[in-house]
């Protein structure tokens, strides 16, 4: 148990390492935190919008668009939206072309909206369709009066009474056609009862984030044993009556102790006591993995070089495993570590 | 002392050897991903239970969207099947088109289409989710315009079977225009700008982070020489600070240049990345300013603990608010503003352009 607190103390007496350790985190959280209070809104698709047409098709076009919460609009002239397109800023800009209006009252549907995006993009196929879905109201509209007008001998409505009347079933959500999707994991055939919103995959992004942050500060903090070893003070303490294993795991969680609070924040970051556990959990693993690690190298520069791949290589399986499922990645991504904690987490 | 200063980067045999490993690691590990993305990821089951030719016509809308077919295997059968297979983790999602799904469709009663999909894959979850919110706009469209000219239809007197006429005219025009939806789009692609995968994303961003972390070694280094008094002592010998802090910058350049050179010849050798000229010259360049930005903390801090608390950190930050980990379009406004500071940021943009 002396060892224990001794080794407390040891981390909590290089105050240098303590106000770092307290800044850094402080500010990471304090990023993470702003990244996890826009999740919903900025996990929308950012794309440019350009209305080049002042009917009143193209206006409710560009409203649909705009009320659309998978997509975040940015709207400006088309130089800037082209220069945030180079920038990575948007993922496409879609054009509502001069004429649209009057060519959906024409029934002439070709090239209506014209989508400038990168080679091979398949995010903007995916908003095309997302942006089809809009300009399906106004198209089907006109083809049904279209086919009223001009094949039926007598029509008692105009366009205008007509348009009224669809319109008035569109408000009334009668016909609002639904899918009732029912989301199940078939190997614990258990239900999904959360609400299914695009925010989750930018939560599982802050979850693989948070879960880099443990890595780091486990692997950072076992670094005191390489610099015991190196000035001698290891082998010194090696001296010490009792045996070694004991020792060993007063050391482990000594270490645990230190890095503790910043677990029990991490999980308080996703608000449910789950994510509060996993993290503790993980940390604990962790820290047992960089103490073996860092006692094994016993040389700072080494142990920094392997904890480097170690933090990157779990970081980057971790968020790929995130999208392995849509690119087809390999099986063996959705049980690494950080990926295991993100699921946990979301 | 250049040529001293490398002699002592070059002595370290272990680490040496520890190095060339975890290259070739890492090597391993890009050309193993790489390699092993497949087509198409993911399974989608349809049902047609209704076996109508509209049924059958709105089954299609599966088989020949683009977005579907290019992350979708498409599979059709029974319901029993779809349960067998989904059961067995071969299915994501599966549709089912119930029985009597066409009369309704045509403006008799509303009842939803009944999808189940597989939640363990919460991305695949809520791209499904998308996907069928827009397809359920298609169909709210077909629909309320055939009900809508059907009723409008009946109030002028028209006889039934001239509104069931009209009814399957409109609804099959309908259902066509909404199967030939990607015709609504012109495409263009914008000059010199290519779309980048999503593991090559996050490779090049692993390359500005080996980057950085090689500046932190180098400050490292530069600490533990500080606490050593090596400084102090070639002070005493004639040498200056200036000449001491050069020739240390320029061996670690030239280390990292070296394994840098390596590494990108190794990873577009065996993956399918490209690194054009100029970011090459971004990487060197990127190398010179991490080195000197570590060094430069380095002599103000004296702990060894404390330079690699705030040294990793510094990394993770920059990596993060540089649009790193997650793209700089889905970072917060706020943040897109310093990552014009971060490397990540200037590196990307490189390769995108």
């Amino acid at each position: 148990m002396s060892r224990f607190i001794l080794r407390l103390k040891i981390c909590l007496k290089d105050r240098t390492a303590g106000i770092c350790y307290f800044v850094s985190v402080v500010v990471m959280f304090c990023l993470l935190l702003g990244l996890s209070s826009v999740a919903e809104e900025r996990s929308a698709v950012p794309i440019g919008l350009y209305v080049d047409d002042d009917s009143e098709e193209a206006l409710r076009l560009a409203e649909k668009m705009r009320a659309t919460s998978s997509l975040y609009i940015y709207e400006d002239s088309l130089d800037e939206l082209k220069e945030l397109l180079l920038d990575g800023y948007v993922n496409s800009i879609f054009i509502i072309e001069k004429g649209y209006g009057e060519r959906v009252r024409g029934t002439d549907v070709d090239n209506l909206v014209t989508v400038i995006c990168g080679k091979d993009d398949q995010m903007s196929v995916m908003i095309s369709d997302i942006v089809a879905g809009a300009m399906m109201y106004d198209i089907c509209l006109n083809k049904s009066y279209r086919l009223y007008a001009d094949s039926l001998p007598t029509n008692a409505l105009d366009k205008q009474q007509y348009s009224d009347y669809i319109w008035k079933l569109y408000d009334s959500h009668d016909y609002a056609f639904n899918f009732e999707s029912v989301y199940k994991d078939p190997k614990v055939k258990k239900i999904e009862e959360r609400q299914v919103t695009n925010g989750m995959i930018y939560k599982q992004m802050i979850a693989g984030m948070l879960a880099m942050l443990l890595c780091l500060m486990a692997f950072v903090s076992c670094n005191c044993f390489c610099i015991e070893y190196e000035n001698g003070v290891a082998y010194r303490l090696k001296e010490f009556p009792g045996s070694r294993i004991p020792k060993e795991i007063m050391d482990f969680f000594g270490i645990f102790m230190y890095t503790l609070p910043l677990s029990i924040v991490a999980g308080l970051l996703f608000s449910n006591i789950k994510a509060v556990i996993a993290s503790i959990i993980y940390l604990m693993v962790l820290c047992a993995v960089c103490t073996f690690i860092s006692k094994a190298v016993k040389k700072t520069e080494s142990y920094q070089l392997v904890g480097a791949v170690l933090v990157i290589g779990l970081g980057v399986l971790g968020f790929v495993s995130v999208f392995s499922g849509i690119i087809g990645g390999p099986e063996f991504l959705r049980y690494t570590p950080n990926a295991i904690y993100i699921n946990l987490l979301v | 002392m250049f040529s001293k200063d490398l002699k002592l980067i070059f002595s370290d045999r272990k680490m040496l050897i520890l190095l060339l490993f975890l290259v070739l690691l890492c090597a391993g590990g890009i050309f193993f991903c790489v390699n092993d993305t497949e087509g198409t990821a993911a399974s989608l089951g349809i049902v047609d239970e209704d076996n109508t030719k509209h049924s059958a016509l709105l089954a299609t809308y599966f088989d020949e969207n683009e977005v579907f077919t290019s992350y979708f295997t498409v599979v059709r059968g029974t319901r029993e099947e779809m349960e067998e297979k989904f059961e067995n983790g071969e299915l994501d999602i599966y549709v089912v088109l119930h029985k009597g799904f066409t009369e309704k469709l045509v403006g008799l009663e509303n009842t939803p289409i009944h999808t189940v999909i597989n939640s363990t894959d919460k991305t695949k979850m809520v791209l499904l989710d998308n996907l069928m919110k827009a397809y359920s706009d298609y169909i709210t469209s077909v629909e309320i315009n055939c009900q809508g000219l059907a009723d409008v239809m009946r109030a002028e007197g028209y006889d039934r079977a001239t509104v069931n006429d009209r009814n399957v005219t409109i609804s099959y025009d309908l259902l066509f225009t909404a199967l030939g939806k990607d015709n609504f789009f012109k495409r263009e692609n914008i000059d010199r700008f290519e779309g980048i995968s999503l593991i090559n994303y996050y490779i090049y961003s692993g390359i500005i982070l080996l980057i950085l972390y090689g500046g932190l070694f180098a400050g490292l280094k530069v600490l533990k020489e500080k606490l050593g008094q090596v400084g102090v002592r070639l002070r005493s010998t004639g040498i200056s600070g200036v000449r001491y802090y050069g020739s240390s910058l320029l061996a670690f350049m030239f280390v990292y240049g070296v394994i840098m050179a390596v590494s990108m010849l190794l990873i577009m050798a065996f993956g399918d990345l490209k690194v054009p000229p100029k970011a090459i010259v971004f990487i060197m360049g990127a190398i010179a300013v991490s080195c000197i930005i570590f060094m430069l903390i380095s002599r103000f801090i004296n702990s060894v603990s404390g330079y690699m608390i705030l040294g990793n950190m510094l990394i993770l930050f920059t990596t993060i608010a540089g649009g790193g980990i997650i793209p700089i379009m889905y970072l917060p406004e706020g943040c897109a503003v310093v990552a014009r500071f971060t490397p990540t940021y200037w590196f990307i943009k490189l390769i995108l352009s």
